[in-house]
C-alpha cells in the first residue's frame, strides 16, 4: 500500500513533509508545530489548501482524530481556515495576528534558552550578546541564508 | 556439530517425534496380526497373509507416521525440507533419517512377530520378514523423498520397482504348503545379501533425489523474482497465462470452499496413500498368494480389511488441524472461518466422506486391476466362478435388499469415519487414545486365551456388540438434547432425524426376519454377532451427526 | 447499537497462572484502539476471546452485542483478523487463498483485493509456504481487509518485519477506519506503531489492565515529576494530592551527594539532608505547575520539575512496577 499511497498522495507530499516522531510530544502537537512553523517560515503560503485530515492521516500513517485535533488547534489559533466543505487552507499571512503568533511561536524557544541559561548560571545580557553574536557569525559564513527573523 | 553428533540428534528427534505413536502403531500391528488370525483365519486365510499382514500393515503405519508426523506444514510428500538448513551433508541426512525408520520398522515386526509367538504360541518366521520389511521401508522413503516434487510418478514408478521383488518373492510361496515356516525356513545368506543390494540402491536412489531437491530453489516463482532486475513487474495478469480450471470461478459457497480446502489438504493424500498402499499389498501380500495358491480369498480378504480401515483413518486425519503436533487444537484457519459450529463439523464431516469415497474407489479399481490380472495370467476359473456368484446374488436379491444393503454400507462408512472423526475433533488427546480400546480388548483376550486356553472370550464378543446396540442410540439421545440446547439444531431437525432412524431400524427388521432372533436372550454364537452389526452400524451412523457439533465446539471455543 | 467489542469483567485461567483478572473493555465504533503490553501480557488471550475461540472463564464478550461463543459465523463474518503466526495454509497458492477466502465473505470487495495485491507486490501464483514474513502478513493484511469487516483485529502482525512492511500495516489500519462504522482493535509491543495509529490506548501487564484511556489523556496525563522532601517524613504523602489518580516511586537520590556529583559516604550528613523523588504521576486533568508547587509545599514538598513521560516511559515503569 505503501506504493499505492505514495501515487495518490504525490501531490501532498510535497506541499507538507512533516515528519512523525512518536515520544514525548503528543503526535497532534508535533503536526500543528510542523504546520505552524512551515506558515511561519513561509514555506506554506497563504490561500494554500492543506491535504484534508484523511488525506494528512494516511500519509503520516497516524490516527485520523490526531490530524483532526491538530488542525482544530491551528484554526483555533489562526494559522489555517477551514472553509466549509472545500477543505482547509493556510490563513493570510499579513493577519496582524500572525505576526503576533510569530512571535508567541518564538517566545517558547526563548524560555527554554532561558531555563538553559539559568541553570548554567549565565545571566540574560550575557544571553543577549550571545544572540547577537551567533547572528553576526551566520549571516557572514551563509550570506544567503533568508534573514526572515530580522525581517 | 560432529557428523556423529548430529545423526544422534537426528536420532533422538525422531524418537521424539515418534515416541507415543509407536507403541501404538506397535499395538495396531499385533491387533492387526491377531485379528487376521481370530477373524479371517476360519474364512480360509493362509498363514502367510498373516505375515504380511503383520509387515505391511506396520510398514504403512510407519510410512504414513513418517509422512505424516515429519511434517510442519501438514501432508506432503517429499523429504522435509526444514532439515535441509543443518550443516550436514546430503547423504548425512538421508541416511540418519533411514536408519531410524529402518530400526523403527524392523522393531515393530519384531515385536509383532514375539506377540504372535508368546501370545498365539505360533511358530513365527522372524529373519526374512524383518529384512524385507526394512527393504520395502527404505525403498518406500527412497521414492517419496525423491519423486516428492513429481507425485504423479509415484504409481508407475513404484510398480516398476516392485515387479521385480514380486518376482523374487513368489518362489516364496510354495502351493500347497501349510505350515508357515516351511516356506520361511530357508531364507538364507544370499537371500540376506539380495536383499542389502536392494537397500543398498534404496539409498543411493534416495541421496540422488534428496540432493536433487536440496539444490532446486523452491519454486519458478523465487527463480523470476531472483532474476527481476528492478523496477517494477508487469502485471501478474499481463505474465502469467490464465489457466483456465473449475476453481477460478469461485466457489458456490462457503461449505464449497471448506471441502474444497480439505479434500486438497488431506483427502486427495489419503486417496494416494491408500491408491499406493493397496497396490503394494496387491503386489507384495496378495498377488503371490494369487499366482501361487489355489485360491483368491487371501487376497481379497486382505483388501477387504484395507477397505475397513480405509473410514477410520479418513475420519481420523480430517478430525486432527495440525498434522505435526501433539496438540490438535482446532486450527486458526479453520477456527476463524464465519461458519456455525454445526456447518463446520457438517462440512468436516462430508469431507470425511468424500475421502473414504475416493479411497474405497481406489480400492475397487484396484480389486478390479487385481482380477482381471489373475484373470488373465492367473486362476482363470476362480475369477469367472466368483464374477459368476456376483452375478447370482446380484440377480436372485429383490431390489429392496440391495437397497438395504447399500445402506447399510453407507451407514458403515458414515458410523466408521463420523465417530473416529467426531472425538478426535474433540481436541482431546485422551479420547483420540481412546480409539485404540477396542484393540487393547481383543488383545486382552488373546492373551486371556493363551494363559486359560480356553476361547470362551470368542463367545463373549457379541455382547459389547450388543452393548453398542443400546449405548448408542442412548448416546445418540444425549448428544441430540444437548446438541438442541446449544443450539446447534432446531427441533423439527431433530425429530425429523429420529423419525428417519425410527424407521430405517424398523424396515430393517422386518426385512431381515433374522434380526429379530437377536433380541432373544441366550446364548450368542459368533455368527450371529453379523446380525448384530447392522443395526448397530444403522444407529452409529446416526451418532456422528449430533456428535460432531459438539466435539467442534468443546475443542473450537475452549 | 450495541459496541463493537464490550468486555465486561472477563478472567481466564489457565491452570495455575492467571491469563486475564477482570478485564472491562469497550471500543466505540469508529475508534482504533490500541492494546499494548509485553509478550505474554494477555493480549493473545483477550483476542481469542474476541474470536470465540476461548470462551469466558466469567464475566462476558460481546461482539456487535452477540456472544461470538454462541453465534460464531454471526460474529467472525464481521471481523477481519490477522494473527501474529504464519497460520495460513501453505500449500495454497495466494490466488486460491483469495478464492477460497471470499466464498465465506459475502461483502468481499475483489477491486480492493486485486488493488492490494498489486499495491503489495503480491504474486498470485505463488505458494503460501514459499512467501517470506513480510509477504505473508501482507496476504494475511489483504485477507482480512478485503471482506470489508466491521471490526479489524491485529494480533502484533507487525513484529519481526521489516519497516516498509510494519509500514503498510499502519497505512492499512488508518485506511480502513477512513470508512464510515470501521473499527480496530491493533494489539502490539511496538508503542510508537500504537501511539501512531490508535485513538485510545490499553495497556495490559499480567493479565490486568494497568491504563485505559484516551490516547491523548493517557500521553498528555502521564508526568514525570521530581520533587525534595525531608529525611524525617517519608515522602508518602505526594501522591495524595488532589488531581493526581497514580504515583509511582522511580528512585530517589539524596540531593546533596547529587548536587555535588561525588557520593557522599557519610552516613550522618546524609541524614540531615533533604531527599529528591523522581516519580511518575497520572494527572486527571492537565497540569497546572503552579497550583500543583503550592500544593505540593503545603503538604511539606519541594516541586522541582515535571517533565513530559513518553509512552515507552510510562510503559517500562507501569509493567516494571507490577513485577
Amino acid at each position: 500500500m505503501s506504493s499505492l499511497a505514495n501515487c495518490v498522495l504525490y501531490a501532498y507530499t510535497h506541499t507538507v513533509q512533516l515528519r512523525i516522531q512518536p515520544g514525548a510530544t503528543p503526535i497532534y502537537q508535533q503536526v500543528s508545530d510542523q504546520i505552524r512553523r512551515r506558515v511561519s517560515a513561509g514555506r506554506l503560503s497563504a490561500g494554500q489548501r492543506l491535504p484534508s485530515v484523511r488525506a494528512l492521516a494516511e500519509q503520516l500513517a497516524v490516527n485520523a482524530n490526531t490530524v483532526a485535533r491538530a488542525y482544530r488547534e491551528l484554526e483555533r489559533e489562526r494559522f489555517v481556515v477551514s472553509r466549509h466543505g472545500d477543505g482547509v487552507f493556510v490563513a493570510d499571512r499579513s493577519s496582524p495576528f500572525l505576526a503576533r503568533d510569530r512571535r508567541k511561536l518564538l517566545e517558547s524557544a526563548v524560555d527554554r534558552l532561558l531555563l538553559e541559561a539559568e541553570q548554567l548560571d549565565v545571566d540574560t545580557d550575557e544571553v543577549a550578546e550571545l544572540v547577537r553574536e551567533r547572528s553576526a557569525q551566520r549571516a557572514e559564513s551563509s550570506p544567503n541564508l533568508p534573514r526572515r527573523v530580522g525581517s | 556439530m560432529n557428523s556423529f553428533g548430529a545423526a544422534r540428534a537426528l536420532g533422538w528427534e525422531y524418537y521424539r517425534m515418534s515416541r507415543r505413536s509407536v507403541p501404538m502403531v506397535t499395538l495396531a500391528g499385533c491387533s492387526l496380526a491377531g485379528l487376521y488370525w481370530i477373524a479371517l483365519e476360519p474364512f480360509g486365510a493362509r498363514r502367510e497373509s498373516l505375515v504380511f499382514s503383520a509387515v505391511f500393515g506396520t510398514l504403512l503405519i510407519v510410512h504414513g507416521m513418517t509422512l505424516l508426523n515429519c511434517r510442519s506444514e501438514g501432508l506432503a510428500l517429499g523429504f522435509e525440507r526444514r532439515l535441509y538448513r543443518l550443516p550436514m551433508s546430503t547423504p548425512g541426512l538421508v541416511i540418519w533419517r533411514m536408519v531410524p525408520a529402518a530400526l523403527l520398522g524392523a522393531a515393530m515386526y519384531l515385536a509383532t512377530a514375539g506377540f504372535m509367538k508368546l501370545v498365539l504360541g505360533t511358530r513365527w518366521p522372524v529373519l526374512g520378514p524383518t529384512a524385507i520389511s526394512i527393504t520395502c521401508l527404505v525403498w518406500m522413503l527412497a521414492l517419496n523423498w525423491s519423486l516428492g516434487r513429481r507425485p504423479y510418478l509415484l504409481a508407475p514408478v513404484g510398480l516398476a520397482v516392485a515387479v521385480p521383488f514380486v518376482l523374487w518373492l513368489k518362489p516364496r510361496f510354495q502351493p500347497g504348503a501349510g505350515e508357515l515356516m516351511a516356506n520361511w525356513g530357508d531364507f538364507g545368506a544370499m537371500d540376506l545379501v539380495l536383499l542389502a543390494l536392494a537397500v543398498l540402491m534404496a539409498v543411493m536412489v534416495a541421496i540422488v533425489g534428496v540432493r536433487a531437491d536440496r539444490a532446486e530453489p523452491r519454486t519458478l516463482q523465487s527463480l523470476v523474482a531472483r532474476n527481476r532486475v528492478g523496477g517494477r513487474r508487469a502485471p501478474i495478469s499481463e505474465t502469467m497465462p490464465r489457466r483456465k480450471s473449475r476453481s477460478r470461478a469461485g466457489f458456490r459457497s462457503a461449505t464449497g470452499a471448506q471441502l474444497w480446502m480439505e479434500w486438497r489438504e488431506k483427502g486427495v493424500w489419503v486417496s494416494l496413500w491408500a491408491a499406493l498402499g493397496l497396490i503394494f499389498c496387491a503386489l507384495a501380500g496378495g498377488f503371490p498368494e494369487f499366482l501361487a495358491g489355489p485360491t483368491l480369498r487371501n487376497g481379497l480378504l486382505f483388501i477387504a480389511m484395507l477397505l475397513v480401515l480405509a473410514p477410520p483413518a479418513a475420519g481420523f486425519l480430517h478430525g486432527r488441524s495440525n498434522l505435526s503436533s501433539r496438540d490438535s487444537m482446532l486450527d486458526r484457519v479453520r477456527a476463524t472461518r464465519p461458519l456455525s459450529d454445526r456447518t463446520l463439523a457438517m462440512t468436516l464431516l462430508l469431507a470425511t466422506f468424500v475421502t473414504t469415497a475416493a479411497a474405497w474407489l481406489v480400492a475397487i479399481l484396484t480389486l478390479t486391476g487385481v482380477f482381471v490380472v489373475t484373470w488373465l495370467w492367473g486362476d482363470t476359473a476362480k475369477v469367472e466362478e466368483i464374477v459368476e456368484g456376483l452375478r447370482l446374488a446380484l440377480q436372485h436379491s429383490a431390489p429392496a435388499d440391495l437397497a438395504l444393503a447399500g445402506l447399510l454400507m453407507i451407514g458403515f462408512c458414515v458410523a466408521a469415519s463420523g465417530l473416529p472423526l467426531s472425538l478426535v475433533l474433540s481436541g482431546r488427546s485422551r479420547l483420540t487414545e481412546g480409539l485404540a480400546a477396542p484393540y487393547v480388548l481383543v488383545i486382552l483376550g488373546l492373551i486371556f486365551e493363551r494363559i486359560t486356553g480356553s476361547d470362551a472370550w470368542r463367545r463373549l464378543l457379541p455382547y459389547p456388540a450388543v452393548m453398542m446396540l443400546t449405548m448408542i442410540p442412548v448416546a445418540s439421545g444425549v448428544c441430540a438434547w444437548l446438541c438442541y440446547r446449544r443450539g446447534h439444531y432446531s427441533l423439527r431437525a431433530l425429530i425429523r432425524g429420529g423419525l428417519a432412524f425410527v424407521t430405517l431400524a424398523i424396515l430393517l427388521v422386518f426385512r431381515f426376519p433374522f434380526l429379530q432372533q437377536a433380541f432373544v436372550p441366550g446364548g450368542l454364537p459368533f455368527e450371529r454377532a453379523v446380525a448384530y452389526a447392522a443395526p448397530a452400524t444403522l444407529s452409529a451412523a446416526f451418532l456422528p451427526f449430533v456428535l460432531a457439533p459438539l466435539m467442534l465446539a468443546w475443542n473450537r471455543h475452549r | 447499537m450495541s459496541y463493537p467489542l464490550e468486555i465486561q469483567a472477563l478472567c481466564r485461567r489457565y491452570g495455575g497462572t492467571v491469563a486475564l483478572d477482570h478485564v472491562d473493555l469497550v471500543i466505540e465504533e469508529g475508534a482504533v484502539l490500541g492494546l499494548i503490553g509485553r509478550n505474554g501480557a494477555g493480549k493473545t488471550t483477550l483476542i481469542r476471546h474476541v474470536l470465540g475461540l476461548l470462551k469466558a472463564q466469567s464475566g462476558s464478550v460481546r461482539v456487535f452485542g452477540a456472544d461470538p461463543v454462541k453465534h460464531p459465523a454471526q460474529t467472525l463474518a464481521r471481523i477481519g483478523y490477522v494473527s501474529e503466526d504464519r497460520d495460513l495454509p501453505g500449500w495454497m497458492r495466494i490466488e486460491e487463498l483469495l478464492r477460497y477466502t471470499r466464498a465465506f465473505f459475502p461483502d468481499w470487495d475483489e477491486t480492493l483485493a486485486s488493488d492490494l495485491c498489486r499495491a503489495f507486490d503480491l504474486d498470485p501464483r505463488q505458494r503460501v509456504r514459499t512467501l517470506s514474513r513480510g509477504q505473508h502478513v501482507r496476504t494475511a493484511l489483504v485477507l482480512a481487509l478485503a471482506p470489508r469487516p466491521a471490526l479489524l483485529v491485529l494480533d502484533e502482525p507487525s513484529s519481526g518485519l521489516d519497516p516498509v512492511v510494519r509500514r503498510d500495516v499502519l497505512e492499512a489500519v488508518i485506511q480502513h477506519v477512513a470508512h464510515e462504522g470501521r473499527t480496530v482493535l491493533f494489539s502490539s509491543h511496538l508503542l510508537d506503531e500504537v501511539e501512531r495509529v490508535s485513538d485510545h490506548l490499553v495497556m495490559i501487564d499480567r493479565g490486568t489492565m494497568l491504563v485505559d484511556g484516551p490516547m491523548d489523556e493517557v500521553v498528555e496525563g502521564f508526568k514525570h515529576v521530581v520533587y525534595r522532601h525531608a529525611e524525617d517524613s517519608n515522602g508518602s504523602g505526594f501522591g495524595a494530592l488532589p488531581g493526581m489518580s497514580l504515583c509511582v516511586e522511580m528512585g530517589s537520590t539524596s540531593s546533596g551527594a547529587a548536587s555535588s556529583g561525588a557520593p557522599s559516604s557519610d552516613s550522618a550528613s546524609r541524614n540531615s539532608i533533604d531527599h529528591e523523588v523522581l516519580c511518575l504521576c497520572r494527572f486527571e486533568t492537565s497540569v497546572d505547575e503552579h497550583a500543583l508547587a503550592a500544593q505540593a509545599s503545603a503538604g511539606g514538598f519541594e516541586l522541582i520539575e515535571i517533565l513530559p513521560a513518553t509512552l515507552d516511559e510510562i510503559f517500562l515503569n507501569l509493567t516494571c512496577r507490577a513485577s
